[in-house]
């Protein structure tokens, strides 16, 4: 059995990124507080042996206060099976006062400890200098200096845990209570502070140096009431302006590869069913979402650099103040931010939140955030829609539309988030306590690793879900076959053929032919009956039965809508199938009357419809988890959807009125 | 009915059968997707 040594500290001092370091292991990191809220198992060689290192949340004290905290609690105590063997304690070396109040509750526990020393660079430039030599006879155990996300320091850090369970030795802590209602007195507090500044008195070394002046000075602004909210708009407008001129070369790359791949599949292939399948299933469907990862990976760069330098933290602490006034603290943004990404994530950070009140309200109201599988609805919608208009030669209006478009769920979030506390009877919201931490230059390799796991994931689900239920719509838009149909256009075929046309006009003319003739074919298939039967549902959306469909499918994962409407609108476009692109099949699309099917209001119903639905399984099966119950999964799901239809309805009369529709 | 067919509806037989797993196991809090790759 390998021994278990737990890895232990204060939110955000590197725990995750030391793990990673240690086992080889990816786990996401981030530099602001509560980015774990779980434990990891990793498998750690070391001198003489192997162990399994066990990553913990952050927690300032093992008196916990919130669901992730209790972790951390029960399982050094040993109250969810047998406690480990060894504790690895990694202390921020620039906040060494704040981080050794709970390492001496851990040395309390009189486990054989090893203290790990962090951010030694950081405390540099902050002129502070932290002898581990000196802090190691003080406290009596192995104290190593390392510099996790530069691996510095790590093989002493092996060899000192390495000694340590060779030759255990209980740690010695100032002796005080450390559960119960002792623990948490103000005198116990004091004395453990003392203790604390006694260990370092002799440690510690300031100088008047650095003072982190840069940071403070930066802060100054990007923390103020008016500036910081200025700035946090502007740096939001940067991000998906960027998305938009960065991303948009990649994708008209990428959309030439998918079709000129799909053409080179497709040439060898005999007409028939499965030729069929393969172009308006795969190249069509899954082939539209493909073209899409050049600006997933866009959107996750900057979501990495924001969080790795230490912003997110900051638009935190900015946000509370809105956040406070609807009965929520900037604690619940944390979990809302990480919800731009994935509600997945976002819904299970809400951990961090110990007012169960507070939780649930936002677990209830994290699916509203725009998560990055929104933005390929967006994205094709306003590419096709909305002018590609400038103001001041600077300002793009996609752009513009696009940032309000993400901000819609936060923006509709706060006043759900404000009936939901009415309903919990909550009371006022909680104080909110965030430690800022140093800004820093981001992570190459962090960054670059989150920017590749999310392309990949995107890809590997155009890939499998999408794939699939592409596959399905093909299968129930292409049969049953009406050989009527089928009668009437080889007439209409045979016409052109004896016509006295160039050859050129006759491709062209029956090309025309074949995409009606599969328009018309699916008007009688079984998609198009049951989209006949759902149309009067969604008709005050503005949508035909075709866009119906293709919202339903998306009922599992949001993201299967590109390729739904790529399989629809693809193989019925009429337009030269030299590109893949959405967006001119959707331009494309005729009502039965000959009217274009999508216009600005249209695309507008459409993406407000996806911004606020609630179109994720995983999303409602990890609330179910988290609060323990069905029910508020199934509530969820119901008010988001009506909330959804009704904003996505008022959208579109509204934009009818105004002209939008025409 | 030639072996194009046969092909076409297994496939849609395949699609089907996982897409059927992947809701489940998605229903389930299992293999979510979206962020099997986090620390989450």
């Amino acid at each position: 059995m390998p021994k278990v040594v737990a890895l232990v500290g204060n939110p955000n001092v590197g725990k995750t990124t030391l793990f990673n370091a240690l086992t080889g292991q990816n786990l996401r990191t981030g530099n602001y507080p509560g980015v774990t809220v779980t434990r990891s198992a990793g498998s750690w060689a070391i001198p003489g042996t192997k162990v399994q290192l066990i990553d913990l949340p952050g927690s300032y004290s093992l008196a916990a206060h919130s669901p992730d905290e209790a972790l951390v609690t029960q399982f050094l105590q040993g109250q969810k099976g047998p406690r480990p063997d060894a504790l690895l304690v990694i202390v921020d070396a620039s906040n060494p006062e704040r981080n050794f109040y709970f390492l001496s509750q851990l040395m309390d526990l009189g486990l054989p400890t090893v203290l790990a020393l962090n951010m030694v660079d950081v405390a540099a430039d902050k002129g502070l200098r932290v002898d581990p030599a000196a802090l190691q006879k003080a406290l009596g155990i192995p104290v190593i200096a390392i510099q996790a996300s530069r691996g510095d320091g790590l093989a002493a850090l092996a060899q000192a845990v390495a000694e340590t369970l060779l030759a255990p030795q209980a740690a010695v802590g100032p002796g005080l209570p450390i559960d119960g209602p002792g623990a948490t007195e103000p005198d116990c507090i004091r004395k453990r502070y003392a203790w604390s500044r006694q260990q370092l008195v002799n440690a510690i070394e300031r100088s008047q140096k650095g003072a982190m002046k840069l940071s403070d000075r930066a802060d100054r602004i990007l923390t103020h009431r008016v500036w910081g909210s200025l700035a946090l708009i502007l740096i939001m407008g940067l991000v998906f302006q960027s998305i938009y001129t960065w991303s948009q070369p990649l994708m008209d790359g990428m959309d030439k590869l998918v079709s000129w791949l799909g053409g080179h599949l497709l040439a060898p292939l005999p007409p028939g069913l499965l030729k069929e399948l393969l172009a308006d299933g795969l190249v069509a469907g899954a082939g539209a979402v493909v073209v899409f990862v050049p600006q997933i990976a866009v959107l996750f760069l900057f979501i990495a650099l924001l969080e790795d330098c230490g912003y997110m933290a900051r638009s935190a602490f900015l946000m509370d103040r809105l956040f406070s006034k609807l009965g929520l603290s900037g604690r619940s943004f944390i979990p809302l931010l990480s919800s731009f990404a994935c509600a997945v994530p976002g819904v299970m950070a809400t951990r961090t939140i110990a007012d169960r009140k507070e939780r649930l309200t936002t677990m209830l109201v994290a699916p509203l955030m725009s998560c990055s599988a929104r933005l390929p609805v967006y994205t094709v919608m306003i590419a096709a829609f909305i002018p590609a208009v400038r103001y001041y030669g600077i300002v793009d209006l996609r752009a513009i539309t696009l940032l309000i478009f993400y901000s819609l769920g936060l923006i509709v979030a706060l006043p759900i988030a404000w009936l939901l506390r009415k309903y919990f009877q909550a009371g006022v919201a909680p104080l909110f306590l965030i430690e800022l931490p140093s800004y820093k230059w981001p992570n190459l390799r962090t960054v670059l690793r989150r920017v590749w796991e999310q392309s990949y994931e995107f890809i590997a689900q155009a890939g499998t879900i999408i794939l699939s239920v592409t596959v399905i719509v093909w299968a129930l838009g292409a049969f049953p076959k009406s050989d009527a149909i089928s009668a009437d256009f080889a007439r209409q075929r045979q016409t052109i053929e004896q016509s006295k046309q160039t050859p050129e006009a006759q491709a062209t003319a029956i090309r025309i032919l074949e995409a009606d003739e599969r328009g018309a074919q699916m008007q009688q298939s079984y998609l198009g009956r049951m989209g006949h039967a759902v149309e009067p549902v969604f008709q005050p959306l503005g949508w035909d039965w075709r866009i119906s469909m293709a919202a339903i499918a998306s009922f599992p994962a949001r993201e299967v809508v590109i390729g739904v409407l790529g399989t629809i609108f693809n193989s019925t476009n009429t337009d030269d199938a030299e590109s893949m692109q959405l967006r001119g099949s959707l331009q494309n699309a005729r009502r039965a009357d000959g009217k274009p099917l999508f216009n600005i209001a249209v695309a507008l119903s459409l993406m407000v419809f996806f911004a606020l639905c609630a179109q994720c399984i995983s999303t409602l099966a990890v609330i179910k988890r988290e609060s323990g119950h069905w029910g508020w999964a199934a509530f969820t799901f119901t008010y988001m959807t009506v909330l959804a239809w009704i904003a996505a309805a008022a959208t579109y009369q509204i934009a009818a009125l105004l002209g939008g529709a025409g | 009915m030639n072996i194009q067919n046969w092909i076409v509806g297994l496939i849609v037989v395949v699609a089907i059968l996982y897409f059927v797993r992947k809701t489940r196991r998605a229903a389930a809090g299992k293999g979510d997707g979206h962020c099997n790759k986090c620390s989450h």
